[in-house]
């Protein structure tokens, strides 16, 4: 067990994590930087139910940071047979190169991925507490897994089973509507004579 | 990635509403995600989705359209399928470029590499027309190739059109092969014969095309599935080989290119000569070197009542005689030439995604309303250029 952060959250509940673990989030790696004595870091806007997820969240992606944001580029610490002497020109094309040969950092990877889309198989509700708490504390990876688990909310519904499920008014006049609802309207058609 | 940090302030009123948290550059990003099957719905949401779904639509590449003629000796209507407003809508062809009547060269479709380039041609005996734009609303006229063919295999390489194939066996100009510059200068264009269809292709009653910057990669539909390219540079094919469809009931096959990727599309099923029925339909992708079959992925796999639907001819018994099957930027329309009843659109979603998202498309009404008159298809992603 490394250096552990010692984190509390917004309803006092204290959490106590891995360096690694903790330093996704670049709000608290930043703060953990600033001379502090105690390593005591008080997330006052994320309640324990939340933090928890999101370290759950955060313990899973330890050894792969920002896999999503550079998904064509896999850290070489995830697979133990790479020494880091991949020939190629620039590092992200070695590095899809690599991952293109090596199969056990590919199916980490994709294991991790798909951990990730279950993860975000969850109600809306904690869905919008997973953005704010991602936005609140910059973590990158999570960000984009919780906009996909809005994304998905989306998928497939018309506009009034959306407005149910994101708790939105239409706010069209009735003028408004009739004219969105002719088809072309405001789409540039590309096949327009 | 930037956020905006709105969603801070919001968390102070005490959960006012789950909207708090989608809006601004948040809906921006989420909506970026939607695929481009789902904007309309966005798009009437509300006023805020309204703006995020049409500034997502600038930023993005649009899916290709579905493009319709209809030809018959009498007229010629051409339609276009957008998936993102998911209608139809026909598209005026002026008189010239109807291409209707007892001498009018045959429109058919060509494989092409370039975007937003014409997908159709005309041919007659003393006549070779390209289309100026994907639908034909206007043509080019180009020197006829030097060989008479009907049924040739036709594709725009880069600018060279490659005409392959369809010649007469009599004159011993079965497999014959020209090749010309269809965008050089000067309005001609000099057909040039280069190395003839290799033996497999040259009787072969149905091939299938798809075009790259440099090669003519072209498939048998049936099996044993020979397959081979030509290059235009070295005017030279590849040693023929047949692909190893990883599914040993396949009975059609088809190709295309999506996404800088040669795609196989294949027709499975189960019963023998006349009594086969499709019941699968699955897509690889396939190595534009060596034609092997990238057998451990399976790109896309259509879900059952699809093939059903595709496979649906009226009692008529053809079922699937073969595959129709057009892609282009990571969509792909599948459709059954002989019995067209429906088309099925297909999605790729990105690697890691939830697997690939599958749409019925109804042809336009006047399909249904004129059985006899011929369809000729083809996919484009860029419309006319501006």
């Amino acid at each position: 067990m490394g250096k552990t952060i010692k984190l509390i959250s917004g309803d006092g509940e204290m959490f106590e994590v891995e360096e690694a673990v903790a330093f996704q989030s670049n709000i608290i790696k930043s703060l953990a930087d600033e001379d502090n004595a105690d390593d005591c870091i008080p997330l006052p806007r994320v309640d324990s139910q939340i933090l928890s997820k999101v370290l759950e969240f955060c313990r899973k992606h330890a050894n792969s940071p920002s896999v999503h944001t550079k998904f064509a580029a896999i850290p070489s610490e995830l697979c133990p047979k790479h020494d880091g002497s991949a020939a190629g020109a620039s590092s992200s094309e070695s590095s899809s190169a690599h991952s293109e040969t090596c199969r056990a950092c590919y199916d980490a990877v994709m294991k991790l991925v798909q951990w990730d889309l279950e993860f975000v198989k969850v109600d809306l509700d904690l869905i919008h507490h997973l953005l704010k708490a991602a936005n609140y504390l910059d973590i990158e990876d999570l960000m984009f897994m919780a906009v996909e688990g809005a994304a998905n909310a989306i998928r497939g519904n018309n506009p009034e089973e959306i407005r149910k499920l994101f708790d939105l008014e239409n706010d069209f006049t009735p003028e408004e509507e009739k004219e969105i609802l002719k088809e072309y309207s405001w789409l540039d058609d590309p096949f327009e004579p | 990635m930037e956020m905006a940090r709105n969603c801070d302030r919001e968390a102070e009123d005490g959960g006012g509403g789950r909207n708090s948290s989608i809006h601004g550059d948040v809906l921006e990003e989420v909506v970026s995600r939607v695929s481009a099957l789902d904007l309309l719905h966005v798009s009437r949401v509300s006023r805020g989705w309204r703006t995020a779904a049409i500034s997502s639509l600038l930023c993005r590449r649009r899916p290709p359209c579905l493009l319709l003629r209809l030809q018959s000796r009498r007229r010629a209507s051409a339609h276009v399928y957008d998936p993102i407003s998911g209608a139809w809508r026909d598209v005026p062809i002026p008189p010239e470029a109807s291409l209707h009547g007892l001498d009018a060269p045959r429109v058919a479709a060509l494989a092409s590499s370039l975007s937003g380039g014409p997908r159709f041609y005309a041919l007659s005996s003393s006549k070779l027309a390209l289309a100026a734009d994907p639908l034909g609303t206007a043509w080019r006229d180009l020197e006829p190739p030097r060989c008479w063919r009907t049924d040739p295999t036709v594709a725009l390489v880069g600018t060279r059109l490659v005409v392959a194939g369809g010649g007469c066996a009599l004159e011993g100009n079965a497999g014959s092969v020209e090749m010309c510059d269809a965008y050089g200068g000067g309005g001609g264009c000099w057909w040039e014969p280069c190395e003839a269809m290799p033996e497999a292709f040259r009787l072969s009653p149905a091939i299938s095309a798809a075009a790259s910057e440099r090669r003519l990669y072209v498939v048998e539909r049936e099996p044993p599935f020979g397959a081979s390219w030509f290059d235009t540079e070295t005017r030279l094919w590849c040693p023929t080989r047949s692909l190893s469809v990883p599914d040993p009931t396949a009975r059609h096959v088809a190709i295309g290119f999506s996404n800088g990727r040669l795609l196989l599309a294949a027709a499975g099923g189960s019963g023998m000569g006349w009594g086969w029925a499709a019941e699968s339909v699955r897509v690889w992708m396939v190595e534009e070197e060596t034609l092997e079959v990238a057998s451990e992925e399976v790109v896309a796999e259509m879900p059952r009542e699809m093939v059903a639907g595709l496979a649906e001819d009226g009692g008529g018994g053809w079922g699937l005689p073969s595959i129709g099957f057009l892609c282009e930027s990571g969509f792909a329309y599948f459709y059954n030439p002989v019995y067209l009843k429906e088309f099925f659109l297909c999605e790729q979603q990105a690697a890691g995604g939830s697997g690939c998202r599958w749409e019925r498309i109804a042809p336009p009404a006047c399909v249904e309303q004129r059985p006899i008159d011929r369809v000729v298809l083809g996919c484009c992603q860029n419309g006319r250029r501006r």
